[in-house]
């Protein structure tokens, strides 16, 4: 037996999709709910390409993920030619950040966080286990201890009203019960929205 | 297995070669972004080698596209951007950001019309050539027989339906930066068919003359694409085509000489009055200038007509308010839809695509040029409206 064996095993890596960041962005605390996760978040070099355009560049998504990586809370990676190789057949019908993502978390067996329903769909197939959501990040314990309560539940209200971040819908009830029913109605993004609370 | 979606290297190649003149990049500054010889490029772009991914994904990036758009089946790749550069003689801002904005909103509309398997009806009236004879007869003939055709008479009442509904020409209408003096593009094209814009900043008779100008591009020559601007001069036998025609389409000789002669046999003096102008330009929904224009033309009135009311204080906007009264201020449903970020149609097919799981937010976001919230908004505004009633449900 080998004196690693003994070692603390490291959380899982997370991998994330481009749109995990434009959530985080929109919440207003994306830096330091990165940066109190205790797993490593890794990004593709392609997502930080797609975020690499005019509009990404206005609304401030791409220098919010550029602050990220040159205080070292996210590491850019690039493909190993088997990564690649699936990477080569998934971006045939997913675009090319979620197809990144997954490639890599699939070889390197890290843990992906996508929203896209399709995304999540095909990530679950290819990693073998359901990703996590944008959702799971803002609510980690960790960060939730490390910004304080309130601040968390401010993220988390701006993320959906701001970033209209995608949330499963058997989380919509544990969502609401923290943000309060007053602020849930300003977010129309929230699924069955209007079965809750109508027009 | 062979993949029946696959697209073949020659598909692969092509694209590559459309999304590298698109971008304006030259094929020794190409291979050299994936560091092959310039011949290596071009036996990629004509498909005699097949495009390797880690190549193609340095191409996309440098191309300002993704993989994703370069492999997509439906995806529409087109040559418009080069050949209208061919027609600028010096880089313009203007008329490049046109033309831009042109092509995304084809090359988004054809993919999501695909995709969701909807449009594809296309049956034009035949070209007809302006080779031979009199441009303004050629012009006037062809008018009246399109009119004719579409079972027109009198004044047109809504052109802009007619080029969408009755001929199935792509038509948009959105906002160009406020001192663009771009007043229409029109382009043919064998993948997408006839596509036409008109900058929805101008008004609506001006934006319904440059309709007409850009019909008339359709009927005698469309397989040049066109760029109308404000102060143009109409030098070149296409363009003087154009403008007659347009003329002739909105105030066809007989009917616009009849209109004129009943408000003339009503009115005492023997001149052209302003109201007379206002009137029947209101009636034939141009503008004042193209009525006293078109007038003269038919010699209904002296010639520089339109001159001389310029250096007699002109037809104002407050003759015309106190002429037409309230209605001279028309609705016009296209400025508040350009408004929009995407138009109302575009914002349906996208959330079709969305909610039926053929495209995803990345992927729709690129195509449609918008940023993901952005999107997102849209895709939420109509899922609020999506919970109808039963007994609404549409029979299909």
């Amino acid at each position: 037996m080998n004196s690693s064996s003994f070692a603390p095993k490291a959380p899982p890596v997370h991998i994330t999709d481009t749109s995990v960041f434009i959530n985080l962005h929109a919440c207003g605390q994306g830096e330091r709910i990165l940066a109190a996760v205790p797993n490593e978040i890794i990004v593709a070099r392609v997502v930080e390409c797609e975020l690499d355009n005019e509009t990404s560049r206005a609304t401030g998504e791409h220098a919010f993920l550029e602050r990220l990586v040159h205080s070292k809370i996210v590491t850019v990676v690039d493909f190993t030619d088997e990564e690649f190789e699936l990477f080569d057949e998934l971006v045939r019908d997913l675009d090319d950040g979620e197809a990144a993502t997954i490639a890599i978390a699939a070889k390197r067996h890290f843990i992906p966080i996508i929203d896209e329903r399709k995304g999540r769909a095909r990530a679950a197939m290819h990693v073998g286990k359901e990703p996590l959501w944008s959702l799971d990040l803002i609510r980690h314990s960790s960060v939730v201890n490390t910004i304080g309560g309130a601040a968390g539940i401010e993220a988390l209200y701006l993320a959906l009203r701001i970033g209209r971040m995608r949330i499963p819908f058997d989380r919509v009830d544990e969502v609401i019960a923290l943000i309060g029913e007053q602020r849930a109605r300003e977010c129309t993004c929230l699924p069955g929205y209007k079965a809750r609370f109508g027009a | 297995m062979v993949d029946l979606n696959e697209l073949s290297a020659k598909e692969i190649g092509q694209r590559l070669r459309l999304a590298r003149e698109a971008a304006n990049i030259k094929q020794d500054e190409a291979a050299g972004f994936i560091k092959v010889s310039r011949p290596t490029l071009i036996s990629i772009e004509q498909g005699v080698r097949r495009v390797r991914i880690k190549e193609l994904q340095i191409l996309a990036h440098r191309y300002g596209t993704s993989v994703n758009a370069l492999m997509r089946r439906e995806a529409v790749h087109t040559d418009l951007l080069p050949r209208f550069r061919k027609l600028q003689e010096t880089e313009d801002r203007h008329t490049t950001e046109a033309i831009e904005l042109f092509n995304n909103l084809i090359k988004a509309d054809v993919e999501l019309e695909n995709v969701l398997g909807i449009g594809g009806h296309r049956d034009y009236p035949p070209e007809q050539g302006i080779n031979d004879g009199d441009v303004a007869k050629l012009a006037d003939k062809h008018a009246q027989g399109l009119r004719r055709l579409l079972g027109l008479h009198g004044p047109v009442a809504d052109i802009f339906s007619i080029i969408q509904e009755s001929l199935n020409i792509r038509l948009y209408q959105r906002k160009l930066s406020s001192n663009s003096k771009v007043a229409g593009l029109f382009t043919y094209d064998e993948k997408v068919g006839a596509c036409m814009f008109l900058n929805a900043n101008h008004p609506l008779q001006r934006r319904i003359y440059s309709a007409s100008h850009e019909l008339g591009h359709f009927v005698g020559t469309r397989r040049n694409p066109e760029v109308l601007e404000t102060d143009e001069k109409f030098l070149s036998r296409e363009e003087r085509y154009a403008n007659f025609f347009g003329r002739a389409f909105l105030a066809p000789a007989d009917c616009f000489t009849q209109s004129f002669l009943r408000w003339k046999e009503v009115t005492v003096t023997d001149k052209v009055t302003r109201r007379l102008v206002i009137l029947l330009a209101n009636q034939y929904n141009i503008s004042r200038e193209a009525c006293v224009r078109r007038l003269e033309e038919l010699d209904l009135a002296p010639r520089k007509s339109w001159e001389w009311f310029k250096d007699n204080g002109g037809i104002t906007d407050i003759q015309v308010e106190q002429i037409l009264g309230e209605s001279v201020y028309r609705f016009d449903a296209v400025k508040t839809d350009a408004d929009r970020p995407l138009s109302h149609r575009m914002s349906l097919m996208a959330h079709a695509a969305w909610k039926r799981e053929l495209m995803s937010e990345g992927q729709l976001a690129e195509l449609l040029k918008i940023g993901r919230i952005e999107l997102r908004k849209i895709i939420d505004e109509i899922e609020l409206e999506e919970e109808t009633d039963e007994q609404l449900k549409l029979r299909t």
